[in-house]
């Protein structure tokens, strides 16, 4: 990324350190410190002694310095020098965690001192680079150990390595928040849209094309198959998540291929995440333009504006929309009841299942008005997406709505076989809808819906008030 | 010596944007157990032995039907189908053989649909593409394609999105003419690719779909079948037309209009009811001028609110009857808390008018938040229009109309945040 100025140049005998009570300290550590002083700096503010007052240190300069004293055997400072570079990869392990924090933790409910324990785990003894197998190695040398400055900006590194880290990503995945892997990317992908993608998307010449598809199918054959024959036999790890190829697996694509150039396995592995990245880009660009942006405890309705025009109420007979009224009415609470026993059922055979919660939590958001973020404390939940997906508001109002539909077609006397035309059904989906949320529904922008946890009070429309009475008459009965 | 160095934030020298790209899970996911993902990798080995390249699309497939097997199962148990909420190691291997193309998972039958399963992986393509003759061909035809997202390494599912088979059609007489990407047929290679965004991404709507048509709206040949089906989705036919007078009895719902008038016999009329409106009490706004007076029933919990509103409609001269009716409800988003109350009485005259009056003020214990306008229009214009300052907090807004009997009132209120809630118009109509 080129020359950066040094944020500041503490990071070096700084380590953000996870303590035992779970909090977060910054712990000087003053032989990195005398090492950046008597070594690093000096030989910086000789590349450049023209202004000594405003000197900026980059990175890339110190760490290139700092990693060269680690590798070289004959050096003294090397474990000071190794140290120094902890201190930074802390920060940088921090860092990454403040940003999905930042990124989805009020929504989906984790914050900082969720994510440390998984990633933090440098307390800072000193370690000579030439013994570190003796010991348990903590994320932030291992990230050091296949840290290559002549690939990556070791930011960079430090933040792949944390982002991809199988543990903190089996806690988001509980959480709802996922990273996919690169093998998960190249399982997924075929030639045929490899070739149209490289082609079309990325503008890749022949001969690139030729190879990149030909290290695919390698990479098919190898490690696709093995995974479809670990899952076979279950011998897939708990989260599920694809492992990087073992350098085993590596041999064996590099081996397949028939060009003259003979590959290391490091050089495959280098050229499978390269063409994953491609394929990440696109991926991104793809659901960059279709993601739902729904705000997670709002069920939707759809915005129907008034007609202003002069009512047709009159005109139709009164005796008419008394009884349609009713027929709706019944219709509506007939789908109620079915829909929640429905829900309770599966709610009652899944073995983490919650149907009392799921019950309480019903009462609490429409009866007694309260956010989904209340209801989640009042269930004991820890987020407020744990709440949204026990209840799936959206996905129970369409079926109520559904229900009563079908109901009151039935009533009617209009059989299922009448509604011919699909568009026309969407439309009474979307009246009844309206009926429902006696327009009170509110219209909000995008970026205010996502400010702000606040909502119409669930007390004053049709489809709450029914579902209230029908959880209230369910608890009588119980 | 280091002084020279500094920078508010140590963070900020981290690189952020790595192209490693999180995403939220949906929260209509599909979770999928061990075993099914044990089930779906045997099941894809078996039917695909010789077939490398092969194995895993079945795999995938394997594992959407799983999917789509749980989220019908739970979301619409009443649906029949031959697809259990676990689709077993038989169903499974006689599904993936029986697929006569491997791409798809074809012969799902719901209520009484034809279903294709289309797998879309970790991957998100932009065009999906299926075998042409699960399109044209009569017998392996779907009335439904649906895509499903397959998370394998997560171990999730989701309904993506899905097209019906009279849409395909459409887009093929269409594509002639169309600007928009189209769907391409290569007859070589015998498949059909179609643009992502040419499925409707809505399980619930597929749902809709499968729960209330009818086959005969979807034909799936360009035969006699097709004739018959379209005469019956004609305008004409009393099918369609009972469908629409259905939909006009809904529109009444939706649109129903609040009678005042019949505040005015002390009766809630049944929209209101319905809509948590509550009677007030008989106001009396005597015309003794001292405020305490002002209202005859002084349980009422907002009587200061609404006196204080008399007292300035009187000192402007307008003539106040000598008893009005009037029904409130509540509203609230996020913090606000407001009251709308809304007062009619007559105008007896050769031509007979009627008054609203719109009385906003705070629910009991909250304040009227700052920004929040009241707008009440008729089918024309804005009539009035009044937003809540500081000074108002602690009381009240009001906006009064005057109408003759036939004409109608929508009030809007608008929370300053975004949220604007219309309410169901305002008619005076005493004959009902």
């Amino acid at each position: 990324m080129g020359d950066r100025t040094t944020g500041s140049a503490s990071r070096y005998w700084q380590l953000m350190r996870l303590m035992a009570s779970g909090h977060m300290q910054r712990v000087d550590r003053p032989e990195a410190k005398a090492f950046f002083e008597y070594r690093i700096y000096p030989a910086q503010a000789e590349v450049q002694p023209s202004n000594e007052e405003s000197l900026t240190l980059s990175d890339q300069a110190i760490q290139k310095q700092a990693w060269s004293v680690v590798q070289d055997p004959n050096d003294g400072d090397r474990t000071v020098a190794l140290s120094s570079l902890r201190c930074f990869v802390s920060y940088g392990v921090v860092q990454v965690c403040r940003q999905l924090v930042a990124q989805f933790g009020a929504e989906h409910g984790f914050a900082l001192e969720d994510l440390l324990p998984y990633v933090l785990d440098d307390h800072g003894e000193p370690l000579h680079p030439d013994k570190l197998e003796q010991h348990y190695l903590a994320l932030s040398i291992q990230i050091l150990q296949s840290f290559d400055p002549n690939r990556a900006s070791l930011s960079t590194w430090v933040s792949r390595r944390v982002k991809r880290h199988p543990e903190l990503n089996r806690f988001l995945l509980q959480q709802g928040v996922y990273l996919v892997s690169d093998w998960a990317i190249l399982n997924d992908t075929n030639s045929a849209q490899l070739q149209r993608i490289l082609t079309e998307f990325h503008g890749l010449s022949q001969h690139e094309i030729i190879q990149s598809l030909s290290l695919l199918q390698n990479y098919h054959n190898v490690y696709r198959r093995d995974r479809l024959q670990q899952v076979a036999e279950r011998q897939v790890g708990r989260s599920g998540a694809c492992l990087p190829p073992t350098t085993e697996q590596l041999q064996r694509i590099a081996d397949a291929n028939h060009s003259t150039i003979i590959q290391t396995p490091e050089q495959v592995l280098y050229d499978l995440r390269n063409l994953a990245a491609l394929l990440r880009q696109y991926r991104i660009h793809v659901r960059g333009g279709s993601l739902p942006t729904e705000s997670l405890d709002q069920p939707e309705s759809p915005a129907l504006s008034v007609s202003h025009s002069e009512s047709e109420s009159e005109s139709t007979s009164n005796e008419f929309l008394t009884q349609f009224r009713q027929q709706f009415v019944e219709s509506l609470d007939e789908a109620i009841a079915e829909v929640v026993s429905d829900r309770l059922k599966v709610l009652t055979r899944r073995k983490k299942g919650d149907p009392d919660g799921f019950l309480k939590g019903l009462h609490l958001f429409h009866c007694d008005g309260m956010s989904m973020a209340e209801v989640a404390d009042v269930l004991e939940l820890k987020a407020q997406y744990q709440v949204t997906r026990l209840l799936k508001l959206k996905d129970f109002r369409a079926d109520v709505r559904h229900g009563a539909l079908v109901r009151l077609g039935d009533r009617l006397r209009m059989l299922a076989a009448t509604f011919a035309s699909p568009d026309q059904v969407h439309q009474a989906d979307a009246q009844i809808e309206a009926a429902l949320s006696d327009q009170v529904d509110a219209l909000m922008t995008t970026a205010e819906a996502e400010a702000s946890s606040s909502r119409p009070c669930p007390m004053t429309n049709l489809f709450a008030q029914r579902l209230c009475r029908h959880l209230q008459t369910r608890s009588k009965e119980s | 010596m280091m002084s020279s160095i500094s920078s508010p934030n140590p963070f900020e020298a981290f690189e952020s944007d790595d192209d490693l790209h999180w995403d939220a899970l949906p929260v209509d996911s599909v979770e999928l157990s061990a075993e099914q993902l044990t089930l779906a990798a045997q099941v894809a080995q078996a039917v695909t032995a010789n077939e490398g390249d092969r194995q895993w699309q079945a795999y995938l497939l394997a594992l959407a039907v799983s999917g789509f097997a749980s989220w019908l199962g739970d979301r619409a148990p009443e649906l029949g189908s031959n697809l259990s909420s676990r689709p077993d190691e038989a169903f499974l291997l006689q599904h993936l053989r029986s697929s006569p193309h491997a791409d798809v998972v074809t012969q799902l039958q719901v209520g009484d649909f034809r279903v294709c399963l289309l797998a879309m992986g970790s991957l998100t393509d932009e065009v999906i593409t299926l075998p042409s003759a699960v399109l044209r061909d009569t017998d392996s035809a779907a009335h439904f394609y649906v895509l499903v997202d397959v998370l394998e390494e997560q171990q999730q599912t989701r309904i993506h999105g899905y097209f019906r088979h009279d849409q395909w059609q459409q887009w093929q007489e269409n594509s002639a003419t169309s600007q928009s990407p189209a769907i391409h047929i290569d007859d070589e290679a015998k498949q059909c690719t179609v643009p992502l965004e040419h499925f409707t991404t809505e399980g619930d709507r597929l749902l809709l779909d499968l729960r209330v048509l009818s086959p005969s709206a979807i034909p799936l040949s360009t035969g006699v079948e097709q004739e018959t089906a379209s005469n019956a989705a004609s305008d004409s036919s009393p099918a369609a037309s009972s469908l629409d007078s259905l939909l006009k009895q809904l529109q009444t719902v939706a649109d129903r209009t609040l009678n005042a008038a019949s505040w005015i016999r002390n009766q809630l009329d049944e929209v209101a009811a319905d809509l948590s409106w509550s009677l007030m009490p008989e106001l009396v706004p005597v015309t003794t001028g001292l405020r305490s007076g002002a209202i005859a029933n002084n349980n009422f919990e907002t009587q200061g609110a609404i006196s204080d509103v008399f007292q300035d409609l009187r000192s402007s001269g307008l003539e106040m009857p000598t008893s009005v009716q009037g029904a409130y409800r509540d509203l609230r988003w996020g913090k606000a808390a407001i009251r709308l109350h809304a007062l009619v009485w007559d105008i007896p005259s050769p031509e007979p008018e009627w008054t609203l009056l719109l009385v906003l003020s705070a629910m009991p214990d909250h304040t009227l938040p700052t920004g929040l306008t009241l707008i009440v229009q008729d089918q024309d214009e804005v009539l009035a229009e009044r937003e809540v300052v500081e000074e108002d907090e602690d009381g009240s807004v009001y906006a009064q109309v005057i109408g003759f009997q036939q004409e109608m009132f929508w009030v809007t209120i608008d929370f300053g945040n975004g949220a604007i809630a219309t309410l169901p118009p305002f008619a005076f109509n005493p004959q009902l």
